[in-house]
């Protein structure tokens, strides 16, 4: 059968994606302990490890300290640059490799590996207590083992990765983005006590973390009126430190460096110049002896576009350095190299070349893995382990190596996917040409639109704001439809619905912040006197349609058991989320712990009576026990709707296929509200308008032309929603508060599952909305399955050609600035779109429409060709 | 037999096929081509959408009807008036600027399209030439003022079709206003209040049931102004962060050029040869 073909068509679409997805995004695997003795070599004769330099470390990180920001003439540190000019310190700038964003960032700077996209995705994957570092090797984590003690004071990021690894913290966090004094006064208050005499023996590291200067930036960008201020407060930190401590103890180490920096606007996470260039200084009064590697330059340096200033490092070459100088392992995943000009501080041959060689046997782990290399032949084999110049020469090769390795794109994966993707185009274009045969005019339209989309996936800008694009279309196709069939009430309903939908949230980069003010925002900034009573009275006209909708038929006739039943159940699924999505309204955006709550009596007694109904005390676990007791009934009812129809027909009981569809309607918003964000809850009622006017003025045809016009309806709704509920093409706005409803235990199926259907809860609504709403259309004999084929063919034809304009930009554009930032999310956001194609618009539609008993099986031709 | 009031959407279509089983309705104009369109617009359950109506009137084109002004109070919105830093102000002034260049180009109109339909082809050529009297005077005023009010729903269905509402509520009204006086203003002098088939004329723009509309110059204009308005969106969301991508510079910007290339598209439109045949019928 068709159907069958496409399925194999949809899957075989699925594949190539992926596998194009799978060169895209290399996964990087990391050295686990026992492969480390597996592949471990042994050391060259000779080899001892070389002595630590250092037994202190104050390791003072600057949030966003561009390289320029110490260095050049429009910088401030003038201590910092004097310590340079003295030998004390060297300078350099460090190359931070993207994602600039200070979690992937920290993790670089202690394990020395390169996070890559992935990392990112799987970061918002995991749940906040995974994201540590606890069991990745990190210089923090050799500390520890050497038993160290470690005083942290600033971001509290870092007490999230290294959770109970610091004797002495004081975590400030990094949201209040707009205070930049209190946070960094929070770190320098300690430093008087830390660097009191009795307050050295208490620690051998300290780490500083500094948000200010990022803050600053965020808000006025690098020339900011409070940059200078700032820099010149930071600077008399390291005065403060440098004075206070290093000056007298030559074995103090101090690493002054920034995580990221920062571009023009002062924001930071893509790959600019400005933004991967930080600073970094390695202060020590131990420099002052050896002789300075770079005497020609003086600082402050002219001011540089490029950011070349001084000698030019990656960021994680500071892991090896770091570990090697205070006489600890090299963390094991560390792609970094010892930094050459701190190998004149190890005065003999012999101490130099074991450092080199220390560095080469740990990167010689890694390489022999990622060759998968047996026969693990040992270091001398590849070079003169007495030479400093071919030590150096083989650890700059392996990490180029294994850095390209790590980030590379695996090409064969990406031209094979590219090319099965056109393959597939070319087949769903010809399907679908042929399909349209006697409709080329509507077949040109729609794939003009296709291509129109397809073709904005070239800007970044375009994909950031994509639901602009969205309600470009969705205008001008409701324009079309109210021109054609200019009735003034469903056209005012659509309008004032579609407005409304687009007015709840923002979306979108540009302008999603709570300054635009939007309807969802507002509702939640509500006074507690009359917050809940506006969201109570929302959430009853939300239901209310929908519960009407489904009751109304039964008005009048006679009522059996099965009428009283399906009453029952469809009043305690309404009870239900209803009191769900009004708890977790008052739990999320009041206080209800303090004694005065504001709260009106009734929403107290509200709450008192929850808690006293279901036992608990926690919010959390009464809403999750509700969404258990939801979940039971709602598959009761799923299974009930779907065996009704066969039964009532073998008891030759009358169904009217619209019973049918109503129940379906219902049964399955309520699931999509189940998971939808409270505050969006009332779009449904919104949306169920926008049905209801789209359904009165969708002109008065039938077969192919009326199932493209639903098919056109259902995709621009689809889209439109998604992004009106809030989402964005960026992955910061996936939705994870519906993720572990009803769940009694972490289960990453259900709770991947459940996440999906949070964000895809919207075009989950529309799919099955075109599936009721081309059951309602569909004329006597026609063939049932009709419904599904014609909106496949358009769906497959759309998914196949927007999804080949996306991979061929982000293949075209793989060096593109923005390519980790913009393209690589939307190429994820588009695999769950495929998904969603996949399962809703596929899969529950199936189910729906293989449930539906109609009488006009009988007929297998195809509707539009008896309409010709 | 429940199902058969739900069996097709086209009931309607019914009354004037009634021979033909319900299932097999479909869209295509071909359905209805044996019948004689007369018939079709007659009949009383006549579905707007099945045939253009009978054509209004096509004013005759003229280059001078051409809004030259609007590129030069465009010009002067960027540089003189200097919209880019002063959004709420330019749009003002530009707007009294707008409304005096627009009630002389009215009387242009007025002049250009004095029609009557009762008059003959020789007739016809004669009024053009006439003056403009005190009535056709009236008759503009009331126009402007017409048009200033036409703001309104234009500024509602603004907001209908996704304009910002709240700090930028004056803007999108200013934007109306001067939408009003481009588009609405030439149409109130084309198709007057005092004219006997008003009704009917303005039923059949306001649902674009407009025949020949790319040879109405007056009319191309209006729609030629909304569509640049319409497209003007496209540039704000890209991040060129340029002054000029605030709300509402480019739509401005898009309906007076739209307006403009409209007009002309028009006035070119109506030198198209077959044109003459039709206006005289």
């Amino acid at each position: 059968m068709h159907i069958l073909s496409i399925l194999l068509l949809i899957l075989a679409e699925l594949l190539s994606y992926l596998i194009f997805c799978k060169g895209f995004f290399p996964t990087k695997v990391l050295l686990t302990p026992e492969e480390l003795a597996r592949f471990n070599t042994e050391p060259p004769k000779g080899f001892k490890d070389p002595p630590r330099q250092f037994d202190r470390v104050v390791f003072m990180l600057v949030d966003a300290m561009r390289a320029d920001f110490v260095f050049s003439q429009q910088s401030h540190m003038k201590f910092a640059q004097q310590l340079i000019n003295d030998g004390n310190a060297i300078g350099f700038t460090a190359y931070s490799n993207p994602p600039t964003v200070t979690l992937p960032r920290l993790k670089g700077i202690t394990t020395g590996s390169i996070p890559n996209f992935i990392d990112a995705v799987l970061n918002i994957a995991e749940d906040d207590t995974s994201s540590t570092l606890g069991d990745q090797d990190s210089w923090v984590k050799q500390m520890i083992q050497n038993n160290w003690n470690i005083h942290m004071f600033g971001d509290d990021t870092w007490l999230k990765l290294f959770p109970g690894y610091f004797s002495k913290s004081d975590g400030t966090s990094s949201f209040y983005v707009s205070d930049y004094t209190i946070v960094d006064h929070n770190v320098t208050r300690h430093l008087p006590e830390e660097l009191s005499d009795e307050g050295l023996d208490q620690w051998n590291c300290m780490i500083l973390h500094y948000l200010g200067l990022d803050h600053i930036g965020h808000k006025g960008g690098p020339q900011s009126a409070n940059m200078p201020g700032k820099q010149v407060e930071l600077d008399s930190v390291v005065k403060q430190i440098f004075n206070g401590l290093l000056k007298d103890d030559p074995n103090t180490l101090m690493v002054l460096l920034g995580d990221h920096g920062m571009n023009d606007a002062g924001n930071h996470g893509g790959s600019s110049v400005g933004e991967v260039s930080s600073g970094m200084v390695l202060i020590s009064s131990k420099f002052g002896g050896m002789k300075k590697a770079l005497s020609s330059s003086e600082l402050p340096l002219s001011v540089d576009p490029s950011f070349n200033y001084l000698q030019n490092i990656d960021q994680i070459d500071l892991v090896p350095t770091l570990a090697e100088l205070t006489g600890l392992n090299v963390p094991i995943n560390s792609l970094g190299t010892f930094i050459p000009s701190l190998l004149p501080l190890y005065h003999s041959s012999l101490d130099r070349c074991n450092v080199l060689i220390k560095n080469a046997l740990q990167l010689k782990v890694l390489l022999d893995k990622s060759h998968s290399d047996n026969s693990l032949l040992p270091l001398d084999h590849y070079c003169n382990v007495s030479s400093e110049q071919e030590l150096t020469d083989y650890i700059v090769s392996a990490k180029r190596e294994l850095s390209e390795t790590s980030s590379d794109y695996n090409y064969h994966d990406l031209h094979l996917g590219i090319a099965l993707y056109l393959l597939l185009t070319i087949i769903s274009i010809f399907w679908f040409a042929y399909h349209y045969r006697y409709q080329p005019i509507l077949g040109v339209t729609i794939i003009t639109f296709f291509i129109t989309y397809g073709l904005s996936f070239i800007g970044s800008s375009l994909i950031e704001e994509e639901h602009h694009i969205w309600w470009f279309f969705t205008t001008i196709f409701s324009s079309y439809l109210i021109q054609h069939s200019p009735t003034f009430w469903p056209s005012l309903s659509l309008l004032i619905s579609l407005r409304i939908l687009k007015a709840w949230n923002n979306s979108g980069q540009k302008y999603n912040s709570s300054e635009y003010l939007k309807i969802a925002s507002y509702l939640s900034s509500l006074a507690p006197k009359i917050g809940p009573n506006v969201f109570a009275f929302l959430l009853l006209l939300t239901f209310l349609p929908f519960f009407i909708s489904k009751v109304k038929i039964h008005f009048g006739a006679q009522q059996t058991l099965v009428d009283f039943v399906e009453f029952v159940s469809l009043s305690m699924m309404t009870f239900i989320l209803m009191t769900i999505k009004m708890l977790s309204f008052l739990t999320s955006t009041y206080n209800l712990d303090v004694e005065d709550t504001g709260l009106q009596k009734i929403w107290l007694d509200f709450i008192d009576w929850l808690r006293a109904y279901s036992a608990l005390k926690d919010f959390n676990s009464i809403s999750n026990q509700l969404f258990r007791l939801f979940h039971y009934v709602w598959f009761i009812c799923a299974i009930g709707t779907f065996l009704k129809s066969r039964i009532s027909r073998s008891l030759h009981i009358p169904m009217t296929i619209d019973e049918y569809t109503r129940n379906i309607l219902v049964l399955f918003t309520y699931l999509s509200i189940s998971q939808t964000n409270f505050i969006n809850v009332p779009l449904y009622g919104v949306m169920y308008f926008v049905y209801l006017g789209f359904n009165s003025l969708v002109p008065k045809v039938s077969g192919l032309r009326l199932s493209s016009y639903l098919s056109l309806f259902t995709i621009l709704l689809q889209n439109l929603s998604f992004f009106q509920f809030g989402s964005t093409n960026s992955l910061a706005s996936v939705d994870l508060t519906n993720s572990f409803n009803g769940l009694t235990s972490y289960n990453m199926i259900l709770s991947g599952v459940l996440t999906f259907v949070a964000n895809w809860a919207a075009p989950i609504f529309w799919s099955v909305v075109y599936t009721v709403m081309s059951l309602d259309a569909l004329p006597r004999g026609a063939c049932k399955w009709n419904c599904l084929y014609d909106r496949m063919i358009f769906n497959l034809t759309f998914y196949s050609l927007t999804g080949l304009l996306l991979i061929g930009s982000c293949y075209n554009l793989r060096f593109h600035l923005f390519i980790w930032t913009v393209f690589s999310p939307k190429l994820l956001y588009y695999l769950a779109w495929l998904g969603c194609n996949l399962v809703a618009d596929f899969a529950v539609s199936a189910i729906v429409i293989g449930a539906s008993e109609t009488e006009g099986e009988v007929s297998r031709q195809p509707v539009e060709e008896k309409a010709n | 037999m429940k199902k058969a009031k739900k069996v097709s959407f086209s009931k309607e279509r019914k009354e004037y096929q009634p021979g033909q089983p319900s299932e097999v309705v479909t869209d295509i104009p071909s359905d209805s081509s044996d019948k004689p369109i007369e018939d079709l617009w007659e009949s009383p359950g006549r579905n707007i959408t099945d045939s253009p109506k009978p054509s209004i009137f096509t004013p005759n084109g003229s280059f001078v009807l051409i809004p030259l002004h609007l590129l030069v109070i465009l010009y002067l919105e960027f540089t003189y008036f200097n919209i880019q830093s002063n959004v709420d102000g330019a749009l003002l002034k530009g707007l009294y600027l707008l409304a005096s260049c627009q009630f002389i180009y009215g009387i242009l109109v007025t002049v250009n399209t004095n029609r009557s339909r009762k008059v003959s082809k020789k007739n016809k050529k004669a009024k053009v030439s006439s003056s403009f009297n005190s009535g056709d005077l009236l008759g503009l005023i009331f126009a402007l003022v017409l048009s200033i009010l036409s703001s309104i729903p234009l500024f509602i269905t603004f907001i209908l079709f996704g304009a910002p509402i709240g700090s930028y509520t004056l803007r999108t009204f200013l934007l109306a206003l001067h939408t009003g006086l481009i588009t609405v203003l030439p149409m109130l002098c084309t198709y007057r209040l005092s004219d006997s088939d008003f009704k009917v004329d303005w039923a059949n723009i306001l649902t674009f049931q407009v025949d020949k509309f790319y040879k109405n110059q007056i009319y191309s204009m209006a729609i030629g102004g909304m569509i640049g308005c319409w497209l003007g969106v496209i540039p704000i969301p890209l991040d060129w962060d340029r002054p000029w991508q605030a709300w509402p510079i480019t739509l401005l910007g898009g309906m007076y050029l739209g307006g403009v290339v409209g007009n002309a598209v028009g006035w070119l439109g109506g030198k198209l040869p077959a044109s003459s045949e039709q206006v005289s019928e």
